[in-house]
């Protein structure tokens, strides 16, 4: 029986890391496709619907966000929480999202990726009841994902001034972007729910749910990894 | 092993913890080195990616070259790819942008030429680096000019002619080095007379000089 118990964990966990193999060569590091970035550059006045769009596809397919996301709801079984969290995460992309298209902050991608990458490792650390373990404190999990929030929006403004954007409709359109992207993350954000909720239904849930966070944190240090060795040589 | 409340986080217990972010780190590093690194960067120091074929991935990419960085003394900056800004009934051309390293100087010289003799004018320029220039002979004669470059230690007959004009009294043009080495001008008297070119030279080069 125990013996049955781990195997089945470790198939899952392989599972896991075949799925992140497949889609980290597949997804483009979560920038913006080529034609997209045709379309940034050259459109001049408000293009509200585009941008919406460009918004919410970057959110749905940016597989960093996803995973922090996964992390951040993982443990949280009430709508009032899972809605406080996401708000403040929400919230926290959205202040450097804007700030930083406005005020054209350059950070370099490279590191603020890295540290997205590690936003997934904390938060799966976190949910694992590690700093209580280690350290014995527990950090402000609300601050933490308001924190990581400001990250998560400074690669969003970096990239997108990647492109250079006409200063015409610049305003309505980052708004767009940014409503673009909290409709992107409601629709993945459903879609995590309901893989959750039939999971925790699930007898082993307890048991897998802790592999399933060192998964993420493997996740995590492989998205870090792979930023920071990309800092280091370009 | 089910004490973790409903509604709450795990509580691991310390050893399975460090136990568990070991192996995560462990894995990643794996991943890592056996598969994001050798098919993103073509970095594959164990050679496992070769093995795997990772590193494949990399090479077949059409933009994989990183040879924009030129080890000279001009750094070009990413020209933003898949731009397609452009003028209405005009094809784009290609956007050669670049930083520079050298500061920008400008020189006017006084050339004289010996009769039925020539005589080069040269500057230092790095690869990518501009050249700009404008001349004309004080008296409005006609000369022959050719407007060339070669490597520094040019091996035989190693040369390129950018600008060939025959009979002229005055040229303006620019240039774009496309390799670093001599970049200037050669101006041939045709008459018995000395005659006298006044050049103007703007850029990024290290020095000019009349050879």
């Amino acid at each position: 029986m125990i013996f049955n118990h781990r195997q089945s964990r470790g198939a899952r966990l392989w599972l896991l890391l075949t799925a992140l193999l497949l889609v980290l060569p597949a997804a483009r590091a979560h920038g913006v496709s080529e034609s997209d970035a045709g379309f940034l550059a050259s459109a001049a006045g408000v293009h509200v619907l585009p941008f919406l769009y460009l918004g919410a596809k970057h959110m749905v397919t940016g597989y960093d966000h996803l995973l922090f996301l996964c992390g951040v709801i993982f443990f949280l079984y009430k709508m009032k929480d899972i809605g406080i969290y996401v708000t403040l995460f929400a919230l926290g992309h959205s202040t450097t999202l804007l700030l930083g298209v406005l005020n054209g902050w350059h950070i370099n991608a490279y590191i603020v990726d890295a540290i997205i990458g590690l936003s997934i490792v904390y938060r799966a650390f976190d949910n694992l009841g590690g700093f209580r373990a280690t350290f014995g404190v527990q950090p402000n999990k609300k601050a933490a994902v308001l924190i990581f929030g400001f990250f998560h929006g400074l690669g969003l403004a970096t990239k997108l001034q990647d492109f250079r954007l006409s200063p015409d409709g610049l305003l309505a359109n980052m708004v767009s972007f940014n409503v673009g992207v909290e409709i992107g993350q409601l629709l993945a954000l459903g879609l995590i729910l309901i893989a959750m909720r039939w999971w925790r239904g699930t007898a082993s849930f307890v048991r897998h749910a802790v592999t399933a966070n060192f998964a993420l944190m493997a996740c995590g240090f492989t998205l870090a990894g792979y930023q920071f060795t990309g800092y280091l040589i370009r | 092993m089910t004490k973790s409340k409903t509604g709450g986080p795990a509580a691991v217990p310390r050893k399975e913890l460090l136990h568990g972010s070991a192996v995560a780190a462990i894995v990643a590093t794996m991943l890592l080195f056996g598969a994001v690194l050798p098919a993103e960067y073509g970095i594959d120091p164990t050679g496992v990616g070769k093995h795997l074929g990772m590193t494949a991935l990399y090479d077949s990419r059409p933009s994989a070259s990183t040879s924009g960085t030129a080890a000279g003394l001009a750094l070009p900056t990413t020209v933003q790819p898949g731009s397609t800004v452009s003028a209405t009934g005009e094809r784009r051309g290609i956007a050669i942008a670049s930083k520079q390293v050298l500061p920008y100087r400008t020189d006017t010289m006084e050339i004289v030429l010996p009769p039925l003799r020539g005589v080069e004018v040269k500057t230092h320029l790095a690869k990518d680096a501009t050249l700009i220039y404008s001349w004309k002979t004080k008296g409005g004669e006609a000369v022959n000019h050719d407007f060339h470059g070669e490597p520094v230690n040019p091996g035989k007959d190693e040369f390129e002619s950018f600008i060939l004009e025959k009979g002229i009294n005055e040229s303006r043009g620019a240039l774009i080095a496309p390799f670093t080495g001599v970049h200037g001008w050669y101006w041939k008297n045709k008459t018995n007379l000395p005659v006298t070119v006044v050049l103007t030279a703007s850029g990024f080069y290290r020095d000019i000089y009349k050879k």
